[in-house]
Order: C-alpha cells, then structure tokens, then sequence
C-alpha cells in the first residue's frame, strides 16, 4: 500500500456556511475507501475539491498527490493527475457508441482526423479488461444502466486514473449487474488503484470496502477498518446519536375495510409496448401495500397508472371504496383523494426554481380551480405548519428548493402529498437518496399515517426497508404478479426467488 | 453585514440602476430635452405597444415557451379593425362602430392565439416551430385579407384610444389610486420597491405637466396589472411558474398543464390582438407588413427583466423595466439624431450586455 493523495486540513465554506471544516482525508493504492455520512455531510463537497471542480484558492489547505502539494485549477488537472469521478446521475452521451464516450475529448487522431479504427480497437481493449458485455460501437442510450455504469470505469481506465471515486454508483442497478461491478471494483484494487466508494448502503459497504471515513458536519469524525466498525457503531456515528433500531416500532392496528380494489389491470405505453399485468389486487383501510421487484419490473408504472399518468393506456377496472372509477389525469386522481410522491425526485417532484413554500403548497392549489385566489400568508401558515410536522430542517420558506439535503427535500415532496389530505397515498421510493437520520423520520411519517387510518402502496429497491414497512408484499416480475406474501411470511429470499422467476407471457 | 445587504439589494436591482444612469446620460447628452415631460410622455407612449406584448410573452416564457407570431397576428388583428371600419362603414357608426371593430381585432387576436395553442397542448412540438409557422400564417393572411395593401383613414372614433389622454384632473385621481394601491400592496418592504416607485412618480409627474394620463399607456397598466394579479394571486399564477420550473412535477402535483398552456398563449394572442388594433389606430391606418420584429422587442423587454428563456423564474415588474430600458433607448437615440440603422446595432449590444451582466450577478449572490 503506498499514499497516492493525501487531503490535508480542507475548509471549505460557503457565504460562512463551513462545508467541510479541517477534513484529511488520505487515499491509499490497492484499498477501496467507504466515505459515508448523511446526506450535508459534506461528502459531495470533499469529492469536489478532490476532483477539481472546486479550484484551487476556493478553499484552504493542501492537496498532496504522491506526496508533493498539487493545485488544481479544473477538473481537467485532476484528470492528468489521475483521478476520475464516477457521478451518480450518469453523465454519459447516449446517442454516441461506446467506444466514443470512452474517449471523449481523448479521440485517437490520425492526420488530425479521428482514426475511428484505432478508436474502436482500443475501446475494446478497455471494455474486455473491465468484462464489458457489449461491443464498441454500440449506442450507448441502448444499454443497461449496470453497463453504462461500467463503461464509465473503462473511461477512467482509458485515462490511466489511479484513484477512482464512485458516488453512489448502484442505486439504479439490479442485483446482478452489482454483483459483475463489484466483481470489476475489487480487481482493479488489486492491480493498484485506490478507489473512494460512496453509499448509504450498509450492506454494499461491509461488503466491499476496506477503510471507512465518516464525515459528520463537515468534518471527519471516525475513522476505522471495515472490519473493526460494527454497522451500528457506524450509523451512530453517522447521525451523531445512538440509533438502536434501524426502523421504529411496526404498529399494531385492525385493518378497515377494502379502499381500493383492481381487477384484471393490464397497462402499455403509446407505441402499444406491454408494461404490466393483467393483475388484480386490493387494499384495505390502515395497509401499507409493498411492491417487490427488480428495476424495470413494471411496479412504478402500475402506481403511476393508478395515479394518471397521461403516458399509459390502462385497461381493466379501478374501484375506489365501492365504486369504480376511471382515473385519466393525476388532477383527477387527486380528486380521488390520490396523493403520488414519484420515485425520482428531480424528475417527478422538485420545483427547482421555486420557494419551500411554493413547493409544498403547489398540488393543493393547482388541484383546485385555476382562477382561486390565493390567501399568502394563510398559506405560508399552513406551509410552515406542514413542514413542522416533518421537522424539516430550513431556514425560511422562501429558500430554494435546491439548498437542502435530499433528506429534506423528500420531506417537502410528502408534505406536498399530504397537503391535499388524501386517503390513498402512492410512495414510490420514498427514501432514495436519503440519509439514514431522515429515513427514520420517513419512516415514522410512514407508520404515524396508516394509525391515522390512511393506507399505503409503497415501492421501495431496499428489500429490508420494504419488509420492515409492509403489512403485505406483492412481488412483480416482467409487469405480473408472481408472489403475495403476507408479513408473516415475509423472507428474503423467497422475495427474491419470485422477483427474479421468469413470466410466461399470458397475453401478447 | 451590512455592505453585503446593500451590495445584495444593488444587485437586485442593477436593471433598475442601470435604467437610472441611462436616463442620466440621456438628459445630459440632450441638454435636458429627455426629461421634458412631453419627451418622457411620449417615451411612455412609445413603450406602451411592446409593454402589451412584454406582458403576455412574460407568461409564454415563464412556462418554458417563446411566442414568434405576435408581430404579424398584431398585424392581422389591425387589418380587420381596417377591413371593418374602411370597408364595412363601420366607421360611420359612431361609438359603437369603433367598439365593434376594437372587439372583432381582439377576438381575432385571441383566435389566433387560442388555436396555437391549441396545436401546442395537442400536437406536443417545439413551441419555437408553432410559433414560427403562426408566424408566417398570420402574415400571408394579413396580407391576402388586404389585398397587400394598406387600409386608411380609420373613423374618428377609434383613433382616440391611441391618441388621447385622460382630463388631468381624472389623470390626477388614477394617479393616486394607483400610487397608493402600489405602496400599499408593498408595504411590508417598501424598500425593495424603491426604485420602481421613483419611476411612477417621475412619469406621473410628466404626465401631469403635459397633457395627463395616455390612453395608450392606460392599456398597457392594465395589460401589466392583470399579468402581475394573476401570477401572483391566483393559482394559475403558481401553475405557470410551476410549469416553466419542472413540468413533470407540475402534472404529477395536478396541475392542468395542457389547459394553462392553453390558456397562456390564447392571452398572448388577445393582447397581440390590442396591440394591433392600437397600432392601428396610432397610425390611422392598417397596414399589412406592421408590427415586423415586434416579437423580438417584446422577447428582450422580458429577458432584459430577467425572466429565464428556460421558464420559472421572473416578474411582470422585471419585464415593465426591461419595456422601459428599450424604450429609453429608442427614444434617446431618436433625440440624438442615431441612425437608424446605427440604433439597431446599439440595440442588439444593450440587449447582450443587460443579460449578460444581469446573469453574472445573479450567479454570484
């Protein structure tokens, strides 16, 4: 093991907001280094400065590479010194072949023209020493998210990077295609290269990485091997408290009556493509409903069906208490007494122009008639009472959406949900990109809604989360229900075994 | 602390600022002949057209839109005013012939804009090449429905709404309710409306000395006044900022989309549709190639007011600045006896640098 950077004494403020305060920081050859923290810890913030981003002079303290003090003024010195930054949001070209986004910026040439020949040649070269399973000139938009994710790890080799940061790099892939990228994570530890991982799985990290940093606040406080950090020794030092129990207390409530119920409920897109059943379920009052599945399996667009989506054609029958109802537009569902938190939050929630207060009181106004008066300040009461409930961390409620952790920007969205008191709520991956002090909270927003009688449908990729929540999974493989399981029955593998089972097609 | 709040408060109002210093230099370089209340009516009076149009394109691109046509549906509008009143001797009928053909110019401002709509919320292409084609479409039939040619005189009781001015002493009164209503509406930081304050009283006191309230610039407070009443106190309003911010999130949250983009560009057409009939007016005769660039005006008063292209973000007062900003510099360079074709190329510089400075500060804050 030899140092290959070392950040010393890093401060980094913001308007006098410190966002990392005295941070070192050291990365070592043949070890993969776990940097976890809650979302605002500063990690994103750290990686920055290491990458270039944030220049040289935009910060105090040094940055060492192989022992001299180095300063970057762009992401581009980083480059040359040999680090690369794998983003969690891909920032691949999907209308270019692989092997250009391999060498983007880096095209061999040849009499100044680009030798795509050579291009090619060489991109496979990359793409089988990283187990690519594709071909150089394949469009990359066509290609899973697990590889694409892979071939950005061939573009940092195809730059000799030696230390290589990866920033939540699974959170869109299945189980396998995590499986073929750690496979690739730990080989290239092996042959020298100091890797920073970012995740807020536990799972993912005991079983990857070798040292763990823990940034609290802007600074580091712990530091140990992976092996000597028990999990919960970890997340309390994560949140800065002790938290005995990674989920509250699952409440014990009678059921009401069935609230929802679908039959033979069978969904495709415009073109006519097949993206789910026909399945039939029901819910009753007070249930939390879990969907299990892998990604892609169809269970978004069953939820985003329910909720209107204006992309989806459905068929079959949607009855709501005892009567049926077509449901056309998510106005509509909303009239329902529907509430809808999408699965991504830039895509499907966020303002990002707008205000906290905006923000949260939108789907109660815009559900209403267009030409309502608004009454300001009873809305910024009702906005402040709302966010309370949810101890939301901001400073006022004209702030922007865009300055708070993903934790309480989450928290924004389900009061948004909330404030059109619906009766049904659809929660798909309610604590994505959330770290782990505010999945707790969620949590018990979650469970503090079905003792007041509301009932859930719930989507979630992290299978013990989905467990933990439901009174009942039903598990979706290719768009059909392959499993239901009730919470006593409840058991991981099992789950999985159904996730994964292969469909015949009933209807084509 | 305190330099920074100030520096902040500057920054937010450099167009305001930078309108100020180009009403400085306008006086000295013409010795004083800008700030005659007879120039700065007529400043006033020559903003009004693209103030109208600033109003409505403000919605179009505060949802992510841009609207091309507006320059040739004004002219489409003006000409039936023309055909109506030339043609059909509605001239002759008095009052309600004028009216008559003030509402038949609207309602075919507001068709035009109801059914670009219309193809954008059903067809779901750019509205950069809706609008583009409107664009076209409106002027090849202003020019069949003229015959290519212009129609004059316009009777005698149409030409005023472009012409007069209120009494002084109504002038006096609108003037007040006004003011008064604006102070009052921003009572709980009347600093921050400090500048657009001094501005209304500058051109009231102008209009007072001279001959009182514009009609024309009547039509343009109102035409301000509904745009800012809407975004800012009804839930349209919020739809509209939403849209242009994340329409995804818009439709998830329940907001209409399609129904406010409807809506949005149908106005837009109903004030091309005034602007037309005005123009018209103004000249005493509708002319089929009027209104040329028009929507370019009315596009760099919104951005100058530092609305995004990209929708979300701006106010009605940014564009009544960035109205103003265009229409100082018209006015002045007149004054300065600026070639034309010389003001074009100043124009097109302003309008860059406004942006570009009103950009870069926006990034540092």
């Amino acid at each position: 093991m030899a140092e290959l950077a070392r950040l010393s004494n890093v401060t980094k403020d913001f308007s006098g907001v410190k966002a990392l305060d005295a941070v070192n920081l050291r990365l070592e050859s043949n070890e993969i280094l776990a940097l976890v923290g809650e979302n605002g810890a500063g990690k994103s913030t750290l990686m920055k400065i290491l990458s270039g981003v944030y220049p040289s002079g935009s910060f105090t303290g040094e940055i060492f590479i192989d022992g001299k003090p180095t300063h970057f003024t762009s992401p581009l010195d980083a480059e040359k010194s040999g680090i690369a930054i794998i983003h969690q949001e891909l920032s691949s070209f999907p209308h270019l072949t692989v092997a250009e986004n391999i060498f983007v910026g880096h095209w061999p040439t040849r009499f100044g023209l680009v030798d795509w020949a050579q291009l090619n040649k060489k991109a496979l070269q990359i793409l089988n020493r990283v187990g690519a399973n594709c071909k150089p000139t394949d469009m990359m938009g066509n290609l899973s998210v697990g590889t694409q994710q892979i071939i950005e790890i061939a573009k940092a080799l195809s730059r000799e990077s030696r230390i290589i940061i990866l920033d939540e790099p699974t959170s869109a892939l299945t189980p396998k295609e995590v499986k073929s990228l750690f496979l690739l994570l730990k080989e290239l530890k092996n042959s020298g290269h100091a890797l920073v991982y970012i995740s807020h799985k536990m799972e993912e990290i005991y079983n990857l990485t070798d040292r763990i940093v823990v940034l609290r606040d802007g600074k580091t406080v712990h530091t140990a091997l992976t092996s000597e950090l028990p999990e919960e020794k970890l997340i309390s030092h994560m949140v800065g408290r002790s938290l005995d129990r990674l989920f509250p207390h699952f409440p014990t409530r009678e059921l009401g009556d069935q609230v929802l119920k679908i039959e033979n409920f069978a969904g495709k897109n415009k073109a006519g493509k097949h993206l789910f059943g026909p399945l039939s379920l029901n819910l009753r009052r007070g249930e939390i409903l879990g969907f299990a599945g892998l990604l892609g399996a169809g269970r978004s667009e069953i939820l985003q069906s329910l909720f209107g989506d204006l992309n989806i054609e459905v068929q079959g029958s949607l009855k709501l208490k005892n009567s049926t109802v077509k449901v056309k537009h998510p106005r509509e569902a909303l009239r329902h007494n529907l509430a809808f938190v999408g699965e991504d939050r830039k895509r499907d929630s966020l303002l990002p122009t707008r205000s906290l207060n905006e923000n949260v009181s939108i789907a109660r106004l815009a559900s209403n008639s267009l030409l309502r008066w608004l009454n300001n300040s009873k809305e910024k009461n009702t906005s402040s009472i709302s966010l309370a409930q949810m101890n939301t961390k901001m400073s006022s409620l004209e702030q922007s959406i865009q300055e708070l952790s993903g934790g309480n920007q989450q928290k924004i969205i389900l009061a948004r949900a909330l404030q059109t008191s619906p009766e049904i709520i659809i929660l798909d991956e309610p604590t994505r990109g959330v770290d782990v002090g505010a999945k707790y909270e969620i949590y018990e927003i979650i469970f503090k809604l079905v003792q007041q009688g509301k009932s859930l449908l719930l989507v979630s990729s992290d299978l013990p989360e989905l467990m933990a929540l439901s009174d009942r999974i039903v598990v979706i493989s290719e768009g059909f229900m392959t499993a239901e399981f009730n919470r006593s029955e409840f058991s991981e593998t099992e789950i999985m075994k159904m996730a994964i089972k292969k469909v015949a097609r009933e209807i084509s | 602390m305190n330099i920074e709040m100030t520096r902040n408060y500057l920054r937010r109002n450099g167009v305001w600022i930078g309108f100020l210093i180009l009403v400085f230099v306008m006086s000295i370089a013409t010795n004083g002949d800008f700030l005659s209340a007879r120039n700065l009516t007529n400043l006033l009076r020559q903003a009004s057209l693209n103030g109208i149009l600033a109003a409505g394109m403000t919605l179009v691109i505060l949802i992510g839109g841009i609207d091309l046509s507006v320059g040739s549906v004004a002219a489409l509008a003006g000409i039936f005013a023309g055909i109506s009143q030339v043609h059909w001797g509605w001239a002759g009928a008095g009052t309600s012939g004028a009216f008559a053909s003030f509402f038949l110019a609207v309602g075919v401002g507001l068709f035009s804009g109801f059914v670009t709509g219309a193809l954008l919320a059903i067809l779901r292409i750019a509205p950069f090449v809706i609008t583009l084609g409107a664009m076209v479409i409106a002027r090849g039939l202003a020019l069949i429905f003229s015959n290519g040619a212009s129609i004059s005189p316009m009777g005698e009781n149409l030409i005023p709404i472009a012409t007069e001015y209120l009494s002084l002493t109504l002038s006096a009164a609108f003037i007040i309710v006004f003011m008064s209503l604006f102070i009052w509406g921003n009572r709980k930081q009347l600093i921050e409306a400090l500048f657009p304050i001094l501005t209304f009283g500058l051109f009231s006191y102008s209009f007072l000395a001279y001959r009182g309230f514009p009609i024309l610039v009547l039509f343009m407070v109102a035409a301000m006044g509904l745009v800012a009443f809407l975004l800012s106190q009804t839930s349209f309003g919020r739809s509209v900022y939403s849209i242009g911010s994340n329409e995804k999130a818009s439709q998830w949250a329940g907001v209409p989309v399609r129904r406010v983009t409807w809506i949005v560009y149908s106005l837009m057409g109903l004030f091309a549709g005034i602007t037309g009939v005005l123009l018209s007016s103004r000249l005493n005769g509708a002319d089929p190639n009027a209104g040329q660039l028009f929507e370019l005006d009315a596009i760099a008063a919104v951005v100058i007011g530092g609305t995004s292209l990209k929708g979300g973000v701006g106010t009605i007062m940014g564009t009544l600045i960035g109205t103003l900003v265009i229409a100082t510099l018209n006015n002045g360079m007149d004054l300065l006896s600026v070639p034309s074709f010389y003001q074009m190329v100043f124009k097109g510089i302003i309008i860059i640098v406004a942006v570009s400075v009103d950009k870069g500060q926006r990034q540092t804050i």
